[in-house]
């Protein structure tokens, strides 16, 4: 039976969004050091040149809060409720782990390039 | 803002009911926050067509709301709106088709039995099976075949994966949270009239409660004292159905018949039986023991009957409160669950 392979510019697709998808992460962990509500954390995210659309982010903000590396709570500002997401204990501690994690495969992919 | 409305309606729509308060809330906040930066930067407030850019640029609400979901493991984020598109139109096809036939039988000269078989059947098995070979067919495509090649195979189908659309056509959004579809009030109502009608015509033709054992049966003690409070119930309950055509109370209405049923049963357990007796003097042995059983399956069946009217209190009064709730405010660090994937 042939099979089909998918053509290049969807691989390449896959390959950059599986990529991404760590990288989100980390970049969103690592923003949460200060508290931010989503239109924020976007914008700041954007601005360092890390886009994020919201079908993207705010589902990966309650996984990560499900896991406990998240806090959030509504508060009012500015007249209007707002959901407010910072790094909890769990969360900063593993941001640190990541951290040593993503150091250490940016070096080996250095010397491998 | 009506097209923001809208769009988060839309997109509440697709989202599990749990989720919904947390997730609208948060995406119009972030909606909002965005436009305002865009008028603030532009020093005017932006035209519908630029808002219908900045929702554009969001994605479709079929889509964006599948991220939220458990459910794309199976049928990927870019081909869950298109799947849902299909699976009703699927679905509602089927129940014409079974409509049609049911209507044909019937013509026919067929018995009510024989001619509704196929609707009582269809939500446990023509249903079942229309998502069963919906949901296999779009998963294939989705392993094997890919959105991507789908989407080149036909300009249309860019409509359903959510490139072409435009916020501009999504629905109103309801004017109040709680307000129920209008449709479904329609259909409580005809529901309403039906019991009602039904209650109001067993005295004179038995035969609608008892069926072809209205020959040998009666209505006892029980039945007879429950009648007037029940019809009484179900009269209030058809006119609660008719204030209900009428927004904004359409769930509080809904939740009044609700209690409404709870207390008919209440009042039917409350008087107690026999609810059913023989219809003559003297009945046959034979029958004087079928009758115990009978009042036995009765009395489990108002058991029965009770439970689930709770329980479906229950689920409504919950379901309400969680609707008009606003997300909290107060500083408490929120411990919702979120969709694991």
């Amino acid at each position: 039976m042939s099979h089909t392979a998918p053509p290049p510019d969807e691989i390449f697709e896959n390959l950059r969004l599986e990529l991404r998808r760590g990288c989100l992460t980390l970049a969103v962990l690592a923003q949460l050091k200060v508290e931010h509500y989503g239109y924020t954390l976007r914008k700041a995210l954007a601005d360092l040149g890390l886009a994020i659309d919201e079908g993207t982010l705010y589902p990966l903000l309650r996984r990560l809060e499900t896991q406990g590396l998240l806090v959030s709570e509504w508060r009012e500002e500015d007249k209007r409720n707002k959901r407010f997401y910072r790094l909890s204990p769990t969360g900063r501690q593993t941001l640190k782990q990541l951290l040593v994690e993503w150091q250490h495969l940016n070096q080996s992919i250095d010397r491998i390039l | 803002m009506d097209l923001i409305e809208r769009y988060l309606h839309a997109v509440k729509t697709h989202l599990p009911l749990e989720q919904q308060g947390d997730v609208v809330a948060e995406l119009g906040e972030d909606l909002r926050s965005r436009i305002e930066a865009r008028e603030s930067e532009l020093g005017r407030p932006l035209d519908e067509s630029e808002v219908v850019a900045v929702l554009k640029a969001v994605g479709h609400p079929g889509r964006l709301a599948a991220g939220y979901g458990p459910w794309q493991q199976l049928i990927g984020r870019a081909l869950f709106p298109m799947y849902i598109h299909i699976l009703k139109i699927a679905l509602g096809l089927a129940l014409l088709v079974n409509v049609v036939v049911a209507a044909v039988l019937f013509a026919t000269g067929h018995s009510v039995g024989e001619s509704l078989r196929g609707l009582i059947a269809f939500p446990f098995l023509t249903a079942i099976l229309v998502f069963g070979w919906v949901t296999i067919v779009f998963a294939i495509i989705d392993a094997k075949v890919g959105p991507a090649v789908l989407k080149d195979a036909r300009s249309s189908l860019k409509t359903l994966l959510g490139e072409d659309w435009d916020p501009r056509d999504l629905p109103p959004a309801p004017r109040h949270q709680s307000s129920v579809p209008l449709w479904q009030v329609v259909l409580d109502l005809v529901g309403a009239v039906l019991l009602l009608a039904w209650w109001l015509a067993v005295p004179s033709h038995p035969f609608l409660l008892f069926g072809p054992g209205a020959a040998f049966l009666s209505p006892g003690p029980g039945l007879l004292a429950s009648y007037l409070p029940v019809a009484m119930l179900a009269a209030v309950a058809v006119v609660a159905r008719v204030i209900a055509l009428w927004p904004p109370r359409r769930a509080v209405l809904g939740l009044v018949c609700r209690v409404l049923g709870v207390v008919g049963v209440a009042v039917v357990w409350w008087i107690g039986g026999p609810y059913i007796v023989p219809a003559m003097a003297n009945p046959p042995a034979d029958l004087a023991k079928a009758m115990i059983w009978i009042e036995r399956t009765v009395t489990v069946s108002l058991v029965v009957v009770t439970i689930i009217t709770v329980v479906d209190l229950i689920k409504d009064v919950w379901r309400f409160r969680r609707a008009r709730r606003p997300p909290a405010v107060a500083a408490t660090a929120s411990t919702r669950p979120g969709s694991p994937r």
